[in-house]
């Protein structure tokens, strides 16, 4: 029996290194300055600063300062966007060899994890890469709550949170507070009082971009639990439309068609996302087999 | 298997929009946090909870309770859809955020919710002796009410201001005052005159017997907060950082303060010849009636202050939002930390009789202080768990 060596890849201990670093550094920032400040100062302050100048400057309308937020902020999480749907087309390529597997190794999970584990590895994917840009995704929308809430100031406790997070240079601040709250028949800091325009809208635009976005599954529980979660989503926020103030659900409006819009063209330029056909994958599989059974062999 | 999961997610889909169509959602109604507001008067303190609930408290008795509204809890009624009733059609629900102290008038507390009401209580036995809704559209009351022969005077997102004469419960006005932009602050009152404050830059003096405007001043900022009125001058704070003086008889500027740290929002206090006032940012400040000159360096208070001042035996007292009560020294501004230990920031004036003071805190802590013992705290509600 050989021991088998396991070889270090520079590149990838670099960035392994570098995230943890990160994360270290992070928790070590959080307990010494506290995280109460960090998300002050590093999410909520800058957040509602951008969004007042925005305010103060393109036409004193905080549909168009959310809207040309939401566009900063999807430009400049695009590439990950990019990244994420390469992988689920990876992934998406993967499911008829990862079925075959399941086939396979039935009986032996470990080794089915195993062999999975693998797979991934070949072909340069991780199952969770695509949670990243989620992930990215929600201390935005905690802060975007927080900001839109301070900013529309409808009570106030909500006015005080406005007047300390205001940068001290911001004289634009005298002239727009208190901000223009009503947009069609919307009080933006408060619910939609129809109530379900905006729920219905929250919903459809997200279940269209998590439509464009879910890859493809060849394992039945893995398509069931994409398609619970298609609808759960959507329907989830769009029940918390209801709740919250009608600013933040635009928010999630806009946010959801330029996801869309990005999606479509990305798709464009890159191909849809679409899984392997069964044939290619088994020619595939049957090539890595024999090319294992060579390996073995020598 | 396959249809029992496809049902279920039917199933949940069917409760989600049920939810959705009967409306049954609790944000809707009462939902808005206030801070504890708290007033006193003949050995009992009378105070409004974060939560809306309004409690009459023995101060003699170590705050014992002596009525509570809402007498009962709220019933859930499955999904919260008994909530979506308005605190008048059910005497089981707290009001909505509170953020004006409550005002005594005879046998009535008076107190303004921002689920736009004014509620009267009967201060001796808490039950609700009548209300007066704001029939306009976000007309939710946030300062509280100034009472001057008989006639509360209050202002309203609503962008008006209402006079009503407490023993009719009608309104003394042809129609409600307008202006820009909503009223938050308590306005003030003399023999002839209303001043008021609105977010819409404006400062407004109006007709105290006919509603109707004798001048207005626009001081280049939204005004947040009460407008105070002494020898003939008004003291209004903006969020443009400065303290504005005005002249009642014309509203023309006599003088307004350098640009200050933060927003000037509380109320100001007038004392022999000076004004008090705190800046959001938390300083104290002190200036010169006749012409806002500094009578000392701005007293930082290590964390922002809403509230402005008050006085007890001859010292000023104030609450930071870290939840600090600091005591300053009127000729000197020197500060002093007076009581440290409360549980929650302090976002409204306290009540001050003799030396004791009363604090409400942004969490629904209430103490009784006696600024003349070493260790102030003489009882606070809800009492600790032993």
């Amino acid at each position: 029996m050989q021991a088998s060596k396991t070889q270090i890849d520079p590149k990838q201990l670099r960035k392994s290194l570098l995230t943890w670093g990160l994360i270290a550094a992070a928790i070590i920032a959080g307990s010494q300055i506290g995280w109460g400040v960090i998300w002050r100062e590093g999410v909520i302050r800058p957040m509602l600063n951008i969004l007042l100048f925005f305010y103060a400057y393109l036409g004193r309308s905080f549909i168009i300062s959310i809207a040309v937020f939401t566009i900063l902020l999807r430009l400049l999480t695009m590439p990950l966007q990019i990244k994420q749907i390469r992988a689920s087309k990876k992934m998406a390529a993967l499911q008829p060899r990862l079925a075959e597997l399941q086939k396979k190794y039935k009986g032996n999970k470990e080794r089915l994890v195993m062999e999975q584990q693998k797979l991934y590895k070949e072909a340069g994917v991780s199952p969770l890469g695509g949670c990243l840009p989620t992930l990215i995704q929600l201390p935005i929308w905690f802060g975007l709550y927080q900001s839109i809430n301070s900013i529309l100031a409808d009570t106030p406790l909500e006015l005080m949170n406005l007047g300390k997070n205001v940068y001290a240079g911001f004289r634009a601040i005298v002239d727009i507070v208190p901000l223009q709250s009503h947009f069609l028949w919307l009080n933006l800091a408060k619910p939609d009082p129809s109530p379900f325009i905006l729920p219905v809208l929250v919903a459809g635009t997200m279940w269209l971009q998590q439509k464009m976005i879910t890859q493809p599954s060849s394992d039945p529980q893995q398509a069931s639990m994409n398609q619970t979660m298609q609808i759960m989503m959507p329907l989830m926020f769009g029940y918390f439309t209801t709740q919250f103030a009608s600013g933040l659900a635009l928010y999630f409006v806009i946010s959801n068609v330029v996801g869309i819009v990005i999606q479509w063209a990305i798709e464009r330029i890159e191909g849809p996302i679409t899984a392997e056909p069964a044939s290619v994958a088994a020619e595939k599989e049957k090539a890595t087999d024999g090319k294992q059974v060579r390996k073995s062999k020598r | 298997m396959g249809i029992v999961k496809k049902w279920g997610r039917y199933a949940l889909l069917l409760l989600v929009l049920a939810v959705l169509v009967t409306g049954c959602m609790p944000g809707r109604t009462v939902s808005n946090v206030g801070w504890t507001v708290v007033t006193a008067e003949d050995g009992i303190i009378y105070t409004v909870l974060p939560t809306g609930e309004v409690l009459a408290l023995d101060a003699e008795r170590e705050g014992e309770v002596l009525w509570r509204y809402p007498t009962k809890k709220s019933g859930g009624g499955g999904l919260g859809c008994s909530i979506v009733q308005k605190p008048e059609e059910n005497a089981s629900l707290p009001l909505d955020a509170v953020y004006g102290i409550p005002a005594l008038a005879g046998d009535l507390l008076l107190v303004t919710s921002y689920d736009q009401h004014l509620y009267a209580f009967d201060k001796k036995t808490g039950e609700i002796a009548w209300t007066f809704p704001i029939e306009e559209e976000d007309g939710a009351l946030v300062g509280g009410v100034t009472l001057y022969d008989g006639i509360a005077y209050f202002g309203s997102s609503d962008h008006k201001v209402y006079a009503l004469d407490l023993a009719s419960q009608k309104l003394v006005w042809e129609k409600p005052f307008t202006t820009g932009n909503r009223v938050w602050g308590e306005p003030a009152v003399d023999e002839e005159h209303v001043y008021v404050g609105s977010m819409d830059h404006y400062v407004y003096a109006i007709d105290r017997q006919t509603g109707e405007l004798i001048w207005k001043k626009d001081i280049g900022a939204s005004v947040p907060g009460a407008v105070t009125l002494a020898n003939g001058i008004l003291f209004v704070g903006g969020v443009d950082r400065r303290l504005h003086a005005l002249d009642a008889r014309d509203g023309s500027e006599l003088w307004q303060t350098e640009e200050l740290g933060g927003w000037v929002w509380g109320e100001a206090l007038v004392h022999q010849g000076y004004v008090y006032f705190t800046s959001l940012e938390g300083t104290l400040h002190a200036r010169s009636v006749a012409d806002g000159t500094p009578r000392w360096r701005p007293v930082s208070l290590d964390s922002p202050v809403r509230a402005g001042p008050v006085i007890i035996d001859g010292h000023l007292l104030l609450g930071t939002e870290a939840g600090a009560l600091f005591v300053v020294d009127m000729e000197k501004g020197t500060r002093e930390r007076f009581y440290t230990d409360l549980k929650g920031g302090v976002l409204s004036r306290p009540a001050v009789v003799g030396k004791m003071a009363y604090v409400g805190t942004a969490v629904g802590h209430i103490y009784a202080l006696d600024y003349s013992r070493r260790d102030p705290l003489v009882w606070e509600y809800p009492p600790p768990k032993k």
